[in-house]
């Protein structure tokens, strides 16, 4: 019965969180008072089941991003790289979807597609061309960049804390075939977008009047939120060695880049996205709950009888799976479910493949519908406030594809591991 | 000298009503000098309309998204042309944010209360759900400082 009850309060929670009428950080608040208040699961549990790391890393990097936008970074980037490309169709897609890929890998997608979105749009506003391929491609871009690194993308900190595998353990098992897949996507994408991007040629002289310096802060602080994030990255590099959190890292940095900023205390924590936290210690709860009660035991079961045990079928059947169901839902409540599945999973032989299978499938989803990742949302909202509208079914001809190729590469990644572990 | 009444603050005015186009929008909020309150078609009070809001609605909607626009020093060939067009656009078409009124008979420091956590240039006096004037900011801004 209390199994039955989580199950149907975490997937009703899910199906509400894709139905998007109630905010989804309301909906994990109450969906965990609820598992509480019904007895499924403890209090003292319920404190326990909250990745704490997880919270850490995230309000860390938060941080240091708002330092960043703050002296005008970002901006820099992506007008530099917009200019960079004097206006060729190649030159523009892979300058800006590579900022944009370069960017994810270390920022949370959302941010980083609010920072690069609006900027494309003006530097298409400025070349007279239409913007919907270039944004589309950056969200590709950033859902795949995002899954080449541990803090890159929600699932890949989840798995991280998880497991314990390091910064670098992430970058190479998922790196590679990230960047493949970038290449992959973006190829297509240039190749069914090309002509919508070639501009008049009087408008190419245009992009001087985009001043990548416009809005770069003074020389003190684009050192210093400059040299906290370097240190920081430099620490993920380490924090295996250093027997250090993630975690650790990023309010560690944090730490630095406040005292040496000084900024105003109230902005620089209010770029905290707190309902986003509030939302991963819901889902944590919640999950947690079905952790409790024997629920994910049995879709434990359910993957090993359903693959007979066999390495490469559970290796597919993770990454496929997670891919559907990341497209059609939201990628973390789906990994903080997954993660105690995948657990016992690999522990039975199925290796550490499994979790690459699970990061691959649960990030590289994000790209299939326009509510499969919140970027897609976002920049969709973005590029409907300057008069274009990206719709479902507009944003489908451009993610089945992307998102088939991608899994392509991804597939073949994770049987070439799975080969050699 | 007696101090001003908040009855004495209140400015009447015509509200925007949801056919008019943002370009008379514009062109009332620019006489009137502060932000103006919007009503339906049967006269009751709806929403204010801020300079802020016109604007949002006049530029090129990465303007207003963009955290920092420093970078763009040239003109935007698109900035006037895309006003142009929006400006044909009618009140009704523009979603606005829900705001505190001045409702009933308040006093003088609920209303300077209101209008500096509105932000607005502009609160409108809501009587029987009708708009029956505004305090403007620079007026209760006068009469305090005076």
């Amino acid at each position: 019965m209390e199994e039955a009850l989580a199950v149907v309060l975490f997937v009703g929670a899910i199906a509400l969180v894709a139905i998007d009428r109630i905010h989804r950080t309301i909906i994990a608040a109450c969906g965990a008072a609820l598992v509480v208040l019904l007895g499924l699961i403890s209090q003292e549990e319920a404190v326990l089941a909250v990745d704490w790391p997880v919270l850490g890393l995230l309000a860390g990097m938060m941080i240091l991003v708002w330092g960043a936008d703050q002296a005008g970074v970002f901006t820099w980037l992506a007008i530099t790289a917009g200019r960079a490309s004097r206006g060729h169709p190649v030159a523009l897609m892979l300058l800006l979807t590579g900022a944009t890929a370069g960017l994810s890998a270390f920022l949370d997608n959302v941010t980083t597609v609010l920072l690069i979105v609006p900027v494309t749009i003006a530097v298409a506003a400025t070349l007279e061309i239409d913007p919907t391929p270039l944004v589309v491609a950056e969200v590709v871009a950033s859902n795949l960049g995002g899954a080449a690194t541990l803090i890159g993308d929600p699932p890949n900190i989840i798995i991280g804390s998880a497991t314990g595998l390091s910064f670098v353990d992430f970058l190479v098992n998922v790196g590679p075939p990230a960047l493949l897949a970038y290449g992959v996507a973006t190829a297509y994408l240039l190749l069914v977008s090309r002509r919508s991007l070639v501009p008049e040629r009087d408008r190419v002289a245009r992009l001087r009047m985009l001043d990548p310096r416009g809005d770069l802060g003074s020389r003190r602080e684009v050192v210093i939120a400059v040299g906290c994030s370097a240190l920081t990255v430099l620490g993920f590099f380490l924090h295996g060695a250093l027997g250090l959190e993630p975690a650790t890292v990023a309010l560690s940095g944090a730490a630095l880049y406040l005292l040496l900023a000084r900024p105003d205390i109230d902005r620089a924590l209010g770029a905290i996205e707190w309902p986003t936290l509030f939302f991963f210690v819901g889902l944590f709860v919640m999950v947690g709950a079905l952790e409790a009660n024997g629920a994910l035991d049995r879709v434990t079961d359910a993957l090993r009888d359903a693959t007979g045990g066999n390495q490469v079928a559970q290796v597919l059947g993770i990454a496929w799976g997670s891919a559907l169901a990341s497209g059609l839902v939201d990628n973390i409540p789906f990994t903080t479910a997954m993660v105690p599945v995948v657990d016992e999973l690999a522990a039975a032989g199925g290796g550490t493949v499994l979790w690459w299978a699970l990061s691959i499938g649960a990030c590289y989803g994000g790209n299939l519908t326009l509510i499969g990742a919140s970027a897609n949302l976002v920049a969709a909202g973005a590029m409907e406030r300057s008069g274009q509208r990206i719709s479902f079914l507009r944003f489908l001809r451009f993610g089945v594809p992307a998102t088939l190729l991608s899994m392509a590469v991804g597939t073949a990644w994770l049987l070439l591991l799975t080969a050699v572990s | 000298m007696t101090d001003p009444a908040l009855a004495d603050l209140i400015r009447p005015v015509e509200p925007l009503r949801p056919g008019d186009t943002l370009a008379a929008a514009a062109r009332r909020m620019v006489a009137a000098g502060c932000a103006l309150p919007v009503v339906d078609e049967r006269g009751r009070f709806r929403a204010v309309l801020s300079e802020e809001d016109l604007l949002r609605a006049l530029v090129p909607g990465y303007i207003s998204d963009l955290h920092r626009s420093g970078f763009l020093r040239g003109d935007a060939p698109e900035l006037f042309r895309h006003a142009h067009e929006a400006a044909a656009r009618r009140v009704a078409d523009l979603v606005l944010p829900e705001r505190d009124v001045l409702e009933g008979d308040c006093s003088e420091s609920h209303a300077a209360g209101i209008v500096i956590h509105s932000g607005l240039s502009a609160v409108p006096v809501v009587r029987d759900g009708r708009p029956v004037g505004i305090v403007r900011a620079l007026d209760l801004l006068d009469a305090l400082a005076r």
